[in-house]
């Protein structure tokens, strides 16, 4: 891989702020799940993925943190951009990885693969970046548990609804487990892995 | 605050990929409530006492739109809260207050704020002793493994004997609390008096220990229960009497001693909560003369 050219997409326009502002508004969808949240200052973004995706990963990934790229979304551009502006190693290990990112054509399969902690550590998971085509708060899913105040409604329209056999079986996996961040655009929303899907 | 012109390298003291540690920290603690996430706690420029843990998790989280409440005992007016306002001042720029009601971010050791706070607050607590089974078990390979599998059963017989030789659960701070239904947390080192305000909070609980570096959190809407038993229910402590200056029965109280004499008062440790009170007119039994104290001001 040739890292020597320059990205093309020039990221944060004031990368402390706008991390600042980016994990806030991450940590908010973390502590209120299953809400829609919007990045207020969205990076220049690579095409292929949104610019709440770039947001995440530039305002939390670095070189201590290995990112798996779905085929789909593991573009030259996306690389160099990591990597000019993250400084992340990307892995072509999924168990390795401490955030993986898939895109909506990708396969679900690799999601077996991803680390989900240990009884001691359950820390020591992967977070999910899904970028989304759009979120939906609309009765779809209906979520609870902490950070929930009744119910959350959430959905993803058109995506593939294995997802949700996913998201379940995860949340079994309590303490262990991984943790969702699903965008579109400029927006989010996150499931921690305690957050149950009702009927 | 301008964002091209800002000066931003180090801002809030913490350099970019330390934040970035603290924060992925944070998010990890938010996903799994109330167990502790160990994080490679920095030097901060004041001694552990102060706080630095505390410290380390408002500078991950605070940005130039925040204004910081700090509370210490439940006052805002400590050498220690004073200094740790003044210091986000100085390397952040951040606009602070005393105000429970204006914070978007409160920093604090010892007290939960009275007044019921929103789901446009954070509520940061500095941590001494992170761990409630320490004083079972001193090693943290063993005190993990207790966690991993939801081992509480001696902390439970502490607390037992506890009421057997003082015929109540003589624990009146640091009391250990359920997160959850999973992982028993220290809410060191508030008094009991505030667990029921940790239930069901509205706001995101976040937890730093510098020393022993771990941060642990309760998302919004949780449940936190204080460990009990039947025959002993869990009960916050009562006062005899009411506030002496705003005459509230709901508060913390602190006894205050007048003179050598023996004389001594209780007033709500929650100074903004007790000003406020007396600024709305309720008055306590050694309150001045409201009319004396309610001087007209020229506008
Ligand atoms: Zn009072």
């Amino acid at each position: 891989m040739n890292y020597s050219t320059s990205p093309s997409a020039l990221g944060f326009d004031n990368p402390v702020f706008d991390a600042t502002a980016t994990f806030r508004t991450v940590l908010e969808a973390m502590s209120r799940p299953a809400t829609i949240q919007s990045i207020r200052h969205v990076p220049d973004a690579p095409s292929g993925i949104g610019p709440a995706t770039a947001a995440v990963l530039l305002a939390l990934a670095d070189m201590d943190t290995p990112v798996w790229l779905a085929p789909e979304v593991a573009s030259d551009t996306l690389r160099t951009y990591l990597h000019f502006h993250a400084g992340c190693p990307v892995t072509d290990a999924p168990e390795a990885a401490v955030f993986a990112l898939l895109g909506r054509e990708s396969d679900l399969g690799v999601i077996d693969k991803l680390a989900i902690g240990s009884a001691e550590y359950p820390d020591r998971s992967a977070t999910v970046i899904i970028d989304c085509e759009s979120l939906s708060s609309d009765p779809g899913q209906n979520f609870t548990g902490p950070g929930i105040k009744d119910t959350a409604s959430f959905d993803i329209p058109g995506f593939p609804p294995a997802i949700w056999y996913l998201v379940d079986r995860n949340q079994a996996l309590f303490p262990l487990g991984l943790d969702w961040i699903f965008t579109a655009g400029s927006q989010l929303a996150a499931l921690p892995r305690t957050s149950k899907r009702g009927s | 605050m301008s964002n091209s012109a800002a000066p931003s390298y180090n801002f809030a003291y913490l350099d970019e990929q330390t934040k970035r540690m603290i924060r992925r920290a944070l998010l990890k603690a938010v996903a799994i409530p109330g167990y502790q996430v160990p994080f490679a706690s920095r030097e901060m420029p004041m001694p552990y006492g102060w706080g630095t843990g505390g410290i380390q998790v408002t500078a991950a989280v605070i940005g130039p739109d925040d204004c910081l409440k700090v509370i210490d005992q439940g006052s805002d007016d400590t050498t220690n809260a004073v200094s740790i306002r003044k210091f986000f001042a100085k390397v952040g720029d951040i606009e602070t207050t005393e105000e429970t009601e204006r914070a978007t971010v409160i920093q604090t050791r010892h007290r939960i704020p009275e007044t019921e706070l929103t789901e446009d607050q954070i509520l940061v607590y500095q941590v001494p002793i992170p761990e409630p089974l320490r004083f079972l078990e001193p090693k943290e390979t063993e005190t993990r493994k207790m966690h991993a599998l939801e081992e509480y059963g001696l902390m439970h017989v502490k607390l037992y004997e506890d009421i057997s030789q003082h015929g109540e659960i003589a624990t009146t701070y640091a009391y250990p609390v359920k997160v959850d239904g999973r992982y028993v947390m220290d809410p060191s080192p508030t008094p009991k008096f505030d667990n029921p305000k940790m239930n069901n909070m509205a706001a995101l609980q976040l937890f730093g220990a510098g020393r022993e570096k771990r941060i642990y959190a309760i998302p919004p809407y949780t449940e936190v229960v204080s460990l009990d038993f039947d025959d002993h229910p869990f009960s916050i402590q009562k006062w005899d009497e009411p506030c002496a200056l705003c005459g509230t029965r709901d508060s913390f109280l602190d006894e205050v001693i007048l003179d050598d004499q023996g004389g001594r008062m209780f007033v709500c440790s929650d100074s903004h909560h007790c000003a406020k009170r007396q600024a709305e007119g309720h008055r306590g039994a050694l309150s001045a003369d409201p009319a004396l104290e309610t001087e007209e001001v020229a506008p």
